[in-house]
């Protein structure tokens, strides 16, 4: 690569170089992918200097060429999580669908009508627009496949509905799914999105739309395990009056990994719990952003992160709360906690609070921090050696959160990759 | 209630009581800046030839330099070609050697804020360095700091007489490229304080310096270096109103610390230049450097501010914690009312060992205006045994004002420790209605309610200085409980 070219320009030609990919191949997808390219020409990609990419560099993207050109279509492997209602993509594309629930429904792009396919790019256009989103545009202008899921109204989903996402092959290579979920009202259920491995150099962008419909109630379980690839992935959630949403993360790093989690209360009495666990080692990068919008009165937000970065790797926390102008009586509370165990890595923390309303109770809390000598000194004294402590004290730390994850196999598998990572790092201690 | 509101309609309608304008005429340059005005500048300032240059360099790099936009404040662009960069009352060519050779006029302008200047100076044996337009014409007690040794004096004076001390220190810690208002500072600064604290002495009264902004259309451009050698102690006083204007008025200082081995230094600020009326018309933009270099081992640097004032405030006063053990304190009460916008907070940067700072920020916002705290922690590397405690608090008085804390964070060492806190409320009815209960009318509640919530930042003031932020605080909140 020309090195006088700045990396959001190489970038620029990478999807243009894609679009026209796609473009050869014109297919049900072209209207998606024609909107999303018209935004995306006045939306600026990730740079260093635009506030939200701040800590993140885009350049290892660049170099690998991932969005250049989509992932090869593949066979995919056997699911990690057997379940009732199944759905798996392989590279961005739609490999398997299984339901068994009733109310609870998937459509294809191909499947929808004119009228839905307007309706919702209309709708991920209004999330985009703040250009805050550069990658989920992108995913909207190559979009590989494109799915609506639907909950009925009233229905109380039996079993969870487990999304996975597979990588396969190790040709370098992009893959861009996008879902909108839609909950009617008083709809009820979990879901969990559950990410595969990415090989070194491949890209997985992924955006999922959220409605939450009058009193609807979803859990949202979040699974990333480590790659040595790059994934991003974007939710844009909108809750109706009363509706309750959980969006539980548990992430680890990748070569560059990216989640930007933005909810939008759009209806009184809505709640919002946004928690995640981080848990990064050797030279991987993690970065998340969260950006919840209070429009309306009396809502309620609670977040709490809690990271262990280790080795050589960086873990980067955003969250933004903003009340906007007569969202009164909201109450919002952000904390991020970090366990930093190496000199060699890195934290960077800030949690932003935009306030416009005077009748809020906000709050948030940031910390970094080691695990506490005494407290490791205690363990010893009782005879537990110092590498079963630290173990003990670094889950404990993180457990916590994960336990408060709903019960899916997204919460089986979260503690099952969380032990790994204790077990590993407690041998250095 | 009636009552409550005509009074509130009356304390809404008043005027700001430090707006006059004191006639002197002013020796101005006409607006428009160019290296013509910065070499008139320097001349008439009779600098050596080295400070030309510096500020030839700064221009030139100025000229390069894009304004910052990030922060969250709006104002209409500011035409840097429209405003004149060196205005200075005219004097005897000589200067006034003592204070009955100051202007008569000068000395009433102090009166009428309340702070007379040999009164004020005698009582509270503070040292006075006042700063009105862009040349120092008052300095007490010098012969006193002398015995001590301390400089206190002009900064024009002091790269005349110590130009090895100026060469060693001026823009070591805020580099002229730094920032676009520090390049355009340190290119027309026209005066400022400059001090200096040998080895181990303590300073024997507290430094003052009292800025004013007089001759219309006047950027003012000070800056300040003070320098406190191995084993010193020194606190230095800056307070400043301005009087009332109707076109937006650029402010852009630089203020320097550097403190040697052991050395301490408190800064304390209050700061009420004028905010603009209640459609923010008018009003001063306040766009300032501040930054200490702790330099030695266990070396510490505080700033304390109070800012009532200003129209658009953007200052982040910061300390590079460079030195082993070195301490780093940052105490701040920043009230917005009307239509006024505030970035402000603070840096600090853990270079050295076992470096700790405090970070305590109460902001205050009411009627229309936007208050935001915005603050930098970084651990470096090598910064082991670092530890930083942040408390940010933000009141809200009104439903139209807006109150943001953007704080970043940054570690890259394991021994350091870290923590962040903030809170944002209002006023609670509850106490409202408590205080009324006991007799206590609103007004004075809210008042009562937001000194105490000021009050961790208050002790840290010098007693003077706390008196007079605790009655500025309650005169800018006038008017904006309803």
């Amino acid at each position: 690569m020309n090195a006088s070219v700045l990396p959001q320009d190489a970038l620029r030609e990478h999807i243009q170089i894609h679009g026209r990919l796609l473009a050869e191949v014109p297919d049900a997808l072209s209207n998606l992918h024609q909107a999303g390219r018209k935004q995306l020409q006045d939306q600026a990609l990730p740079h260093r200097r635009l506030e939200a990419w701040r800590y993140t560099s885009i350049f290892p993207l660049v170099e690998a060429d991932a969005l250049t050109r989509p992932l090869e279509d593949a066979d995919p492997a056997p699911a990690r999580v057997n379940a009732v209602n199944q759905i798996v993509f392989v590279n961005g594309l739609l490999s398997r669908v299984a339901l068994e629930d009733s109310g609870l429904s998937v459509r294809t792009w191909a499947e929808l009508d004119d009228e839905e396919q307007t309706a919702l790019i209309k709708a991920s256009e209004a999330a985009q627009r703040s250009g805050e989103h550069p990658l989920a545009v992108v995913n909207q202008a190559l979009a590989s496949e494109a799915i609506l899921i639907e909950l009925d109204d009233s229905t109380e989903l039996q079993h969870p509905l487990v999304i996975e996402y597979q990588c396969q092959g190790d040709e370098s290579g992009s893959a861009h799914p996008r879902v909108w979920l839609q909950a009617g009202r008083f709809a009820r259920a979990d879901v969990v999105e559950i990410f595969s491995q990415q090989a070194a150099g491949q890209l997985h962008n992924s955006v999922t739309h959220i409605q939450l419909d009058a009193e609807a109630r979803l859990t949202h379980t979040l699974i990333t395990p480590e790659s040595d690839g790059f994934q991003v992935h974007g939710i844009h959630a909108s809750l109706a009056r009363s509706s309750r949403l959980e969006v539980m993360t548990f992430a680890t790093g990748a070569a560059l990994r990216r989640l930007d989690l933005n909810v939008r209360h759009a209806g009184e009495g809505g709640e919002l719990v946004l928690n995640g666990v981080y848990l990064t080692r050797e030279t991987r990068h993690f970065d998340v952003r969260t950006v919840v919008d209070h429009t309306v009165p009396h809502c309620e937000t609670d977040e709490i992160w809690r990271g262990i970065v280790t080795d050589e790797s960086r873990a980067i926390f955003n969250g933004r709360i903003h009340i906007h102008p007569h969202a009164q009586q909201t109450r919002a509370e952000m904390n991020n906690n970090n366990l930093l165990l190496s000199d060699r890595a890195e934290v960077d923390t800030k949690p932003e609070l935009e306030i416009y309303a005077d009748d809020v109770k906000c709050a948030h809390g940031a910390t970094v921090g080691r695990l506490d000598d005494t407290a490791l000194y205690y363990f010893q004294t009782r005879g537990i050696d110092r590498k079963t402590a630290y173990r003990m004290l670094s889950a404990a730390f993180v457990q916590e959160v994960i336990d408060d994850f709903p019960d899916t196999p997204g919460r089986a598998l979260a503690t099952q990759l969380a032990d790994q990572f204790h077990l590993d790092t407690s041998e250095q201690a | 209630m009636s009552r409550t509101e005509s009074s509130v309609d009356h304390l809404i309608k008043r005027q700001y009581e430090a707006g006059f304008v004191t006639d002197i005429e002013s020796d101005a340059l006409p607006p428009g800046l160019n290296e013509d005005v910065i070499r008139f500048i320097s001349a008439k300032k009779n600098e050596p030839e080295f400070m030309l240059e510096w500020r030839l360099k700064a221009y030139r790099a100025w000229l390069k330099m894009q304004e910052p936009r990030w922060a969250h404040v709006q104002y209409e662009p500011i035409d840097y070609n429209d405003i004149i960069y060196y205005a200075a009352p005219k004097t005897n060519q000589d200067g006034p050697k003592s204070l009955d050779e100051v202007d008569p006029k000068l000395l009433e302008t102090y009166e009428k804020l309340g702070i007379p200047l040999h009164e004020r100076a005698a009582l509270a044996g503070v040292a006075v360095d006042a700063v009105f337009d862009s040349v120092s014409v008052a300095t007490t007690f010098k012969e006193k700091l002398s015995e001590a040794g301390v400089i206190f004096c002009p900064i024009s004076e002091a790269i005349r007489d110590y130009p090895e001390l100026v060469q060693k220190y001026l823009g070591s810690v805020v580099p002229v490229k730094d920032n676009f208002f520090a390049a355009l500072n340190s290119a027309v600064f026209s005066d400022g304080s400059f001090v200096y604290i040998p080895k181990g002495v303590r300073c024997p009264m507290e430094l003052s310096t009292y800025f004013r902004i007089n001759a219309a259309k006047t950027g003012q451009f000070e800056r300040t270096l003070i320098i406190a050698d191995e084993g010193s102690y020194v606190s230095y006083l800056e307070g400043c109103t301005a009087p009332m204007r109707d076109e937006n008025q650029l402010h852009a200082a630089v203020v320097e610390l550097v403190a040697l081995g052991d050395a301490e230094i408190k800064y304390s600020t209050v700061q009420n230049w004028y905010p603009g009326d209640e459609e923010g018309r008018g009003g001063i933009y306040n766009f300032v450097t501040k930054r200490g270099l702790c330099a030695g081992p266990r070396s510490k640097i505080s700033w304390t501010q109070v800012e009532t004032g200003s129209a658009i405030t953007w200052k982040y006063p910061s300390v590079i914690l460079k030195g082993d053990d070195s301490v780093g304190e940052f105490y701040s009460v920043a009230l917005t009312n009307n239509r006024q916008e505030a970035d402000t907070g603070t840096k600090m940067i853990h270079m050295g060992r076992n470096t700790r700072s405090t970070i305590i920020s109460k902001g205050i916002s009411a009627g229309r205006s936007q208050n935001t705290y915005r603050g930098l922690v970084r651990v470096s590397p090598k910064a082991e045994g670092a530890r930083n405690f942040t408390q940010c608090d933000s009141l809200l008085i009104g439903s139209e004002c807006g109150a943001h804390t953007f704080p970043y964070i940054e570690s890259k060492n394991s021994r350091a420790v870290v923590e962040h806190e903030a809170t944002t409320s209002k006023v609670s009815d509850d106490q409202l209605f408590l205080c009324q209960q006991r007799g206590i009318d609103p007004e004075r509640a809210v008042s009562m309610i937001v000194n105490g919530f000021c009050k961790e930042v208050f002790k840290e003031l010098p007693m003077e200085f706390a008196v007079e932020a605790g009655k500025l605080l309650e005169v800018s909140l006038e008017g904006a409980v309803g």
